[in-house]
């Protein structure tokens, strides 16, 4: 397996790297650093440093890694630091049980949190956590018979110095930092920066969003309340103020991950020196300012360094590389790769598209689909089928419900009436991520890659679709990538795809979850002659592998030339349907379009 | 005896309320236009507060004129900080939580500006008319606060024909539906932006002024107006100025209700699951789709 380095900075190969003796060095350094430094105040500092450590590293799971940028952390520190203080202090449980408990209690409290803010995206998410945080806050000062109120509890000293403290946190510090390095590299890694880059498309590649983002959020709540858990015994002494402080936790913890750099395993480490250490000079020097210099740090960040200091030099040093050897490396492509692709595609994971149809021999049968959005009757009635084996064209003049018979289909939108089934199971109304798994896949109109994931790991992630193995996955992707002639932009950042390259990621996404249905949204759309033709090549190399297509498509060139059946909307209704020569010269058809006439057109 | 109560909380719910749908309408008019949520709009409004104070203490110059200073000073700070800050984060095309970040950064600053300058002690406000009542529907009403709801309800209404009757109030309607045809008509999309950001401080610092003879003083009051602009924001749908008056009226309502017939201590809580509610069930908001 070759040494994939993604601008993430994530080794994906096993840790005995010169990287990972490198990080050993350092962990050891750390496990021997407390015989050097005598001063209780460093050693202080050393635990704040860690313990910011893996408070960032645990919200930068859910925020720079699965995108849900949460305001509302501390929901999580102050509860598992209240229940680990309870534990301890009355039933006398143990501390590290308690500790533990508190960490899990923070984990079961985010699942109804969770529900309720992931139907909200962006800032109505991160809003809203943090309106769950201050809930909390104000039941910590007001429930006082269990939390002792404003006052806060006392927890009755433990050890005799810190040293037992810090390494307790730095065993935190380095447990979270391994379970999201480890997490990366598993599926639910590749799912969380899916959803993070573009939910949607995550979606009709057969990821269940909710699920998903409950996961990342759970287990960023556990590893924060672990945290929360050691806060209390450590500081002695917690209070709803300074456990539930939206400025004092919840922020500090995104501004420890937004300095480092979201979205990078060594970003919160950075952030967290940064900001502890800025934080100690400027409260002893500046005293009552250091809050000013705080928000000027936040907003030159912000505004000047969204990428983080991590993120920003690893641009500095992409962008020197780039400089120095750009595009397509030397290939281990051999001429045969494409056609022994192919043959290993088609006979993939899934019964081969007709071994099993349902609804009398079709493999797909919308009924009297209809659409309304609102007022807007997109869809009137809509029968079709698609036989196995085929390449059906959907052809219509611009607004005729196209698309909107393909997000009916693949799920993005729930018809208003009628049936659609697919290969025996009825899958009206179903959400885009089973579909997917039943084997219906689409592309989209405008190209959505995945742009913070390389153009391999776009694929991987769609063929984890089928299985759990990131390994098996990767050769599928490569496979994929091989056929559609991308294998050798598979280690670029997706952003850096020219537009035919796109969709041609679209594609291979779409057949890395080995679908029996391919429904492709105008693919040929933007594209010069050349690279038409090149297209038309691709939807011929599909065909042979047996999966089925629908082709919602203007350019007439690619629609006549390899579709065996097609079917024209006009207004949301089915004009006219049968073999291409046929609809061509369909004089209903002409009309309706007004320019398909000899040749063709390519508008 | 209860139907005094249900009189009394009612209708101190509503003019509370009026002022908060003052305050929301200058968050929500931000967002209807530059679809950014401004956290520092509870410091701007402290700042209101801020100036009305120094130029009654001295001055002795009536709080509900000094809205004509306020608001204007808070108009030019708010350009300030759109022309140097959000407007360059803004066409970053910035993912939407840098937004929060840079906002929260500016109000946080701000707060530490304030008590750098004025020391964080409270301070009230002791006027004779900020305890005189006046007796309504034979209730009695504190004479400050519904001067302030009469003022802000006004305002209100002067920016909604302002949005809906001048040239000036349709450039940020236009800009805010789609800021790129609107500058195909001419607009330049970057100075309305600078000018609703502007005005809907202003607002804040308005309301400031209005605020202070009926509540305390202090550089932290910011953060607690900043989330009921937030709320009455949510409930009237993001960027409706109708929307927020019927998000304030409720917002007021729930709280003066809540804290009379639920639990005092709770009241805010009342507000966040209120809003969390409205966020989950009717993302639009109680009046519905976003329009001005």
């Amino acid at each position: 397996m070759d040494r994939t380095e993604t601008a993430a900075g994530l080794p994906l190969r096993k840790a005995v790297t010169p990287g990972g003796i490198g990080i050993g060095l350092i962990l050891l350094a750390f496990v021997i650093l407390p015989f050097f430094v005598r001063s209780p105040y460093y050693l202080h500092l050393l635990i704040l440093f860690l313990l910011w450590v893996g408070l960032g590293e645990s919200w930068n799971l859910l925020g720079g890694f699965t995108g849900q940028v949460s305001f509302g952390h501390a929901a999580f520190f102050g509860t598992a630091a209240y229940v680990t203080s309870l534990l301890y202090i009355g039933p006398g449980v143990p501390l590290l049980v308690a500790g533990l408990l508190g960490g899990i209690f923070a984990a079961i409290l985010s699942i109804p949190i969770g529900f309720v803010c992931f139907r909200l995206r962006g800032p109505y998410f991160a809003l809203t956590i943090l309106g769950f945080a201050e809930i909390l806050r104000i039941i910590a000062i007001n429930w006082r018979s269990v939390t002792k109120g404003p006052v806060g509890v006392l927890f009755p000293p433990i050890f005799r110095d810190k040293l037992p403290f810090y390494y307790m946190v730095l065993g935190l510090a380095v447990l979270t930092v391994w379970a999201v390095w480890l997490t990366l590299r598993s599926k639910a890694g590749y799912y969380f920066r899916a959803l993070r880059d573009d939910q949607d498309a995550a979606n009709a590649m057969g990821i269940d969003p909710t699920r998903y983002k409950l996961f990342s959020l759970m287990l960023s709540a556990f590893l924060t309340g672990l945290l929360g858990g050691f806060f209390a015994p450590y500081q002695g002494y917690i209070d709803p103020d300074v456990v539930f402080s939206i400025l004092d936790i919840s922020i500090a913890m995104i501004v420890v991950a937004v300095l480092g750099g979201m979205g990078n395993l060594w970003g919160p480490p950075v952030g967290a020196v940064i900001v502890v250490v800025l934080s100690e000079i400027l409260r002893t020097t500046l005293g009552g300012a250091h809050l000013l210099v705080y928000s000027a740090v936040i907003i030159t960040i912000v505004v000047f360094l969204p990428e983080g200091l991590v993120g920003w030099f690893g641009q500095l040093l992409a962008g020197s590389a780039s400089r120095r050897g750009t595009t397509a490396r030397a290939v281990e492509d051999h001429p045969g790769a494409t056609a022994q692709a192919a043959v290993r595609l088609a006979g993939s994971d899934r019964p081969a598209a007709g071994a099993d149809p349902g609804s009398d021999g079709m493999l797909l049968r919308t009924e009297k689909v209809t659409k309304s959005f609102g007022g807007l009757l997109a869809l009137q009635s809509v029968d079709f089928q698609v036989r196995p084996g085929e390449v059906l064209g959907l052809i219509g003049p611009n607004g005729a419900g196209k698309t909107t018979l393909l997000s009916v289909i693949s799920g993005f939108e729930r018809p208003t009436a009628g049936t659609i089934r697919f290969d025996s199971h009825d899958i009206t109304g179903l959400p885009p991520h089973r579909v997917a798994h039943l084997g219906v896949a689409r592309t989209f109109q405008i190209a959505r890659p995945l742009k913070k994931m390389t153009v391999l790991d776009n694929v991987v992630t769609a063929a984890l679709a089928n299985t759990v193995h990131v390994g098996e996955a990767r050769e599928k992707a490569e496979q994929v990538l091989q056929f559609l002639e991308l294998y050798h932009r598979r280690h670029l950042l997706a952003a850096s795809l020219t537009l035919e390259e796109r969709k041609r990621l679209e594609m291979a996404r779409a057949l890395a979850t080995s679908p029996k249905l391919l429904l492709l949204d105008e693919v040929a759309a933007g594209l010069n002659p050349t690279e038409t033709k090149g297209v038309v090549a691709i939807l011929e190399r599909i065909r042979e592998t047996g999966i089925s297509i629908v082709a919602v498509e203007h350019v007439m060139q690619v629609i006549m030339s390899i579709s065996d059946h097609i079917v024209v909307l006009n207004y949301g209704q089915v004009l006219a349907e049968g073999k291409p020569a046929e609809v061509a010269r369909n004089p209903e058809v002409i009309h309706a379009y007004l320019g398909v006439a000899e040749g063709g057109d390519d508008a | 005896m209860g139907n005094q109560v249900l009189l009394q909380s009612t209708l101190n719910g509503l003019l509370l309320g009026g002022l908060y749908a003052l305050i929301g309408a200058g968050m929500s008019l931000i967002f209807g236009v530059l679809r950014v949520i401004n956290l520092a709009h509870g410091e701007m409004l402290m700042v209101g507060m801020y100036i009305t104070f120094w130029l009654f203490t001295p001055f002795h110059l009536n709080p509900y004129v000094s809205v004509l200073i306020s608001f204007p000073a808070l108009c030019l700070l708010g350009a300030v900080i759109q022309r140097f800050l959000v407007g360059p984060l803004l066409r970053k095309n910035a993912p939407e939580e840098n937004q929060l970040l840079l906002t929260m950064g500016v109000g946080l600053g701000i707060t530490e500006v304030v008590r750098l300058l004025f020391t964080a002690n409270y301070r009230t406000f002791s006027t004779p008319f900020a305890t005189a009542t006046a007796t309504v529907l034979g209730v009695s009403i504190s004479l400050a606060l519904l001067s302030a709801c009469s003022i802000a309800l006004a305002i209100s209404i002067l920016l909604y024909l302002v949005l809906l009757r001048t040239d000036m109030g349709r450039s940020l309607r236009a800009t805010a539906q789609d800021k790129d045809a609107a500058s195909l008509y001419g607009i330049d999309g970057e100075r309305v932006y600078t000018l609703a950001f502007g005005i809907g401080c202003g607002l804040a610092g308005a309301a400031g002024s209005l605020l202070l003879p009926i509540y305390y003083l202090s550089p932290t009051v910011g953060g607690a107006f900043t989330l009921k602009a937030f709320i009455v924001t949510v409930l009237g749908g993001m960027g409706s100025v109708l929307g927020a008056l019927v998000g304030g009226l409720t917002l007021g309502l729930a709280e003066s209700l809540g804290a009379v017939y639920v639990s005092t201590a709770y009241r805010d809580v009342i507000g966040y699951l209120v809003f969390i509610l409205v966020l989950s069930l009717r993302p639009a908001g109680l009046v519905g789709r976003s329009r001005f």
